[in-house]
């Protein structure tokens, strides 16, 4: 029902954008096609990150209630073991709603296939990386995992928009504070106009973000103290 | 009656007081709040010259404001309510004498009235500073509070409708992220209302969407004592609605309810 729900959930959204291509036939140069990779890859990256790293959504409880003890204990890499801790159903919705979107798009040739899975890998890596900032914040500013879903949320909703629409400032917060031009903008421009300097920026800006999460992670670890209730892990 | 009443004072005034101390999280919405706005009045303002609109951009980023500040206002009950059922909590939560749903909602409408009163005076004053206007007189921005407060109240209800649905589901966020897309769309948030096929408009209308967002907001571009009178209207209807359907769901729910071990 989840994998259901969050397809009907996609559907309402494309559906929205599909009305709106229907009037104006181009925004800041991008058509109906860019617009159909954009939201497949930003909504497949959405989902991988809920299927592979869905763990990162409690991460901000999991440090409040000073939970973190049962992944401490264990001989694992901390950050990855509370990352996948939990696999989120309804990213495999976010998946299929992208798989069609795909073949709806005509994007299914070898080499924009190929650019949408290097996307989807680098899109999931930020937005796993954003939301354990987010969340992280939780060692410093105390119990605010409500504002860190919000931030998560909000990066997902603009990472949706064109990118291309910004101008000045706002565009240079759409790749660094709201890293939503990394995660849907580039590839889309990948995909419409290949170079290498291009995917280089890709994987660099993905590598970034992520050892910026596991900077700040392990950064606000040595301000954690463990609760004082029992937990485990079964 | 009146015992009944100081016992949801006593639940509103601890979590008013909870989150007063919680103001790290509210200078982070603050923070969050401005940073929609402005991008939200740079989309909307290519948004409006694609479609043409004739707009004002101060008045437009007034708009934005009385949207946001009601969306990020709005408590996330559905997520404690999920948390209660998950848990297990909700065995001890209901056999206390009081009702768990007026609890949830006492505990929410501190967090509403908190958040409405904190990040308003931020949005209103950010607004103001930004567009260098005020577009209202004292007593139609006295009137938009109030219109924002009964929004802020439905919103509400709403998400414990959603909290609800843990009854059913494991996890309520694909339910929220459906009601949150619907009210983006039908609210006027993503897009403004008039880029939309004219039946999508009257289809927009028809729902709640439209008075907690889009259509509330919407006085500012011309205030008209008749749509106050028919926004309350629609608000209430949409309460009352909601109530009856709040009350019809729990009451099933209860009916299926196995508490999980906590």
């Amino acid at each position: 029902m989840q994998v259901g729900l969050m397809v009907a959930n996609n559907v309402i959204f494309y559906i929205m954008w599909w009305l709106f291509f229907n009037e104006f036939t181009t925004v800041g140069g991008w058509q109906v096609k860019d617009m159909i990779a954009l939201l497949a890859i930003g909504g497949g990256s959405y989902g991988l990150m809920a299927i592979l790293f869905g763990g990162t959504r409690d991460l901000g409880k999991l440090i409040i209630n000073g939970n973190l003890d049962p992944f401490m204990t264990q001989p694992k890499n901390l950050l990855l073991h509370i990352a996948g801790s939990k696999s989120v159903a309804k990213g495999w919705g976010n998946l299929l709603t992208t798989l069609f979107l795909l073949f709806f798009g005509n994007l299914t040739d070898p080499k924009t296939l190929s650019l949408v899975c290097l996307s989807l890998c680098t899109g999931c890596l930020v937005f796993t990386s954003i939301r354990i900032i987010a969340h992280s914040m939780a060692f410093w500013l105390g119990p605010i995992e409500s504002l860190s879903e919000r931030y998560t949320d909000s990066l997902f909703l603009f990472a949706l928009y064109p990118t291309n629409i910004y101008s000045g400032i706002l565009q240079l917060v759409m790749f660094t504070l709201i890293p939503a031009g990394v995660i849907t903008y580039l590839p889309v421009e990948l995909i419409r106009d290949f170079s290498w300097e291009k995917v280089f920026i890709l994987l660099a800006s993905g590598s970034a973000f992520s050892a910026a999460a596991i900077i700040v992670f392990y950064r606000g670890l040595k301000r954690y103290e463990s609760g004082n209730q029992f937990g485990a892990r079964v | 009656m009146l015992q009944k009443f100081n016992k949801y004072a006593a639940i509103f005034s601890l979590t008013f007081n909870q989150g007063l101390k919680n103001y790290k999280l509210l200078f982070g919405l603050s923070l969050f709040l401005i940073t929609c706005l402005i991008i939200f009045a740079h989309l909307w303002k290519v948004a409006a010259i694609r479609t043409h609109t004739d707009f004002n951009p101060e008045t437009l980023l007034w708009y934005i404001a009385f949207n946001e500040w009601i969306l990020i206002s709005i408590p996330e009950v559905q997520k404690e309510m999920q948390e209660d059922f998950q848990s297990g909590r909700l065995a001890y939560l209901l056999p206390r004498p009081i009702s768990y749903l007026g609890a949830v909602f006492a505990e929410g409408f501190a967090q509403l009235v908190l958040q409405l009163v904190v990040l308003g005076s931020v949005t209103f004053l950010f607004a103001f500073l930004w567009t260098e206007t005020f577009p209202l007189t004292f007593l139609q921005f006295a009137l938009m509070l109030l219109l924002g407060l009964c929004a802020g109240i439905l919103g509400l209800l709403l998400q414990m409708l959603i909290g609800l649905s843990s009854f059913w589901l494991h996890d309520v966020t694909p339910v929220n992220w459906v009601w949150e897309k619907l009210l983006f769309i039908f609210g006027g948030l993503i897009l403004p209302l008039s880029a939309y096929p004219l039946w999508l408009q009257k289809v927009a209308a028809l729902t709640p969407f439209s008075p907690i967002l889009g259509g509330r907001s919407g006085l500012i571009f011309g205030f008209d004592q008749s749509q106050i009178f028919s926004l309350f209207g629609l608000l209430a209807l949409w309460f009352i609605i909601g109530s009856i359907a709040l009350k019809l769901v729990y009451r099933r729910g209860l009916k299926i309810l196995n508490i999980s071990g906590g």
